[in-house]
């Protein structure tokens, strides 16, 4: 390596764009618009309105501003990756595909959603209920015992599910809760984030 | 709560590796490396699973080998699966069956969720210990393109002599250049390529300089297994308040 740096722009290390919407709903640790969720740093735009054009306009001024891939911290009915010149991380159908293909050939993902494509678990209740609303408060025990429920219920349902992908971002924060009730992995939005970030960011290990 | 479950003679979330029958040095980064993992990981070797046998002869006849060491890892407590080697994708479909966990046989599982990533034109390439030896059905056994371009680092001074002849001593810095001439190669003969995976699971050590040559995402096993572990990571973590910050 190198003992010379090299400069050329304004602020370092934080490699990771991500597009908030313009909510008041609490983001809790583990929602991909709270930074603690991630162990690296992001830089977050918030959007003016959560489309297509605001959403193109915000991803381009993080990469002009040094940003080395682009995300979504929400779930949007559009993809940039096909306007952008760098890496988009999108819809979460790339999780959906990749743990599928981790599991046995008899067993499901299930896909907790508030409102889902079809073969996706419909989550109701006080979260759901919350987030639709964008409430700026939320009572955290009941938001927990709400998704938990559902996801016991899901499992007990269709016992063949091996893993859940939570497809909402205010999900996240109770992965470990749905992890702990069912006893199943869960993958969700920061882990996805995560690992599209240590493709721009690659381990260094010591020599 | 405070009762705890058992049903494994081994607690903790730890990820089990199928590991070959090699001698060849596991340096940090290395997956064959106890120190590269912050979560813990149980190893279990595949008796007469050589790199050669592996990589050149398609593993032939180590099927019950392979599957007969996952299931030891899942009956010690393992939660989850993963191989040291790329090549053994072809393995996923029987391995995920037999193991009833799940299963990251390959590094070359995530071309198909890189590729609808990239900007338009873009795809993944890969760059492999033995570009001969990688055949159109270790791609299509884990839903990649069988077309997905490919380099290797046998035309290199050392990695792959020294892996695939499992010897005893590795020059690092000789072992990097392999890999980043090799990317580099890939990326001057596919200008298309907009991410790299590396499918070697001794490749991630150089990682990062394939991605400081290359300007591209570069995904291995390390960062794979990594997530393919988080699912199952922090079932012990404190769980979240109202204390968002």
């Amino acid at each position: 390596m190198s003992a010379v740096a090299s400069g050329g722009k304004s602020f370092y290390g934080a490699r990771l764009g991500l597009l908030v919407r313009p909510t008041r709903f609490p983001r809790l640790p583990g929602d991909p618009a709270n930074a603690r969720s991630f162990p690296f740093s992001v830089r977050y735009a918030v959007l003016e309105r959560a489309d297509r054009a605001c959403a193109l306009e915000a991803a381009e001024r993080l990469l002009d501003e040094g940003a080395e891939g682009v995300g979504l911290a929400f779930n949007a009915g559009f993809d940039l990756a096909d306007a952008l010149d760098a890496p988009f991380a999108g819809a979460l159908d790339a999780d959906r595909g990749l743990v599928e293909a981790m599991l046995p050939h008899d067993a499901e993902l299930g896909v907790l959603a508030f409102s889902g494509n079809e073969g996706d678990i419909p989550v109701t209740g006080y979260l759901a209920e919350a987030a639709a609303e964008d409430a700026d408060r939320l009572e955290v025990p009941r938001a927990r015992d709400s998704i938990v429920e559902a996801a016991r219920d899901a499992a007990a349902e269709r016992p063949a599910i091996a893993a859940w992908l939570l497809h909402e971002p205010e999900m996240g924060p109770f992965a470990p809760d749905i992890r702990a009730a069912t006893g199943l992995p869960v993958y969700d939005r920061v882990r996805f984030l995560a690992r599209f970030h240590a493709g721009l960011a690659p381990r260094a290990f010591p020599r | 709560m405070t009762v705890a479950l058992g049903g494994a003679p081994i607690g903790g979330a730890a990820l089990g590796i199928l590991m070959l029958d090699a001698r060849f040095p596991r340096v940090p980064g290395d997956m064959g490396n106890g120190d590269t993992w912050p979560f813990p990981v149980l190893y279990e070797i595949v008796q007469g699973a050589t790199p050669e046998r592996v990589v050149r002869q398609r593993a032939e006849g180590l099927d019950g080998a392979f599957l007969d060491a996952a299931r030891r890892l899942v009956d010690r407590g393992a939660v989850a699966l993963t191989t040291v080697c790329g090549f053994l994708s072809f393995f996923q479909a029987e391995l995920a069956a037999h193991a009833g966990v799940p299963v990251a046989s390959s590094t070359l599982m995530q071309v198909p969720a890189l590729d609808r990533m990239l900007p338009p034109g873009r795809r993944t390439g890969v760059v492999t210990v033995s570009r001969e030896s990688l055949w159109d059905d270790h791609f299509t056994a884990v839903g990649a393109r069988a077309d997905t371009p490919v380099e290797g680092t046998e035309g290199g001074r050392e990695l792959t002599r020294v892996l695939i002849g499992n010897e005893p001593w590795l020059d690092m810095a000789a072992a990097e250049a392999d890999v980043t001439a090799a990317a580099r190669r890939l990326v001057a003969r596919c200008p298309e390529v907009g991410a790299i995976v590396l499918e070697c699971a001794n490749m991630a050590p150089y990682a990062a300089a394939v991605r400081r040559e290359t300007g591209l995402p570069v995904h291995d096993i390390y960062s794979f297994v990594s997530w393919v572990h988080s699912g199952f990571a922090d079932a012990h973590r404190p769980p979240v308040t109202g204390t968002i910050d």
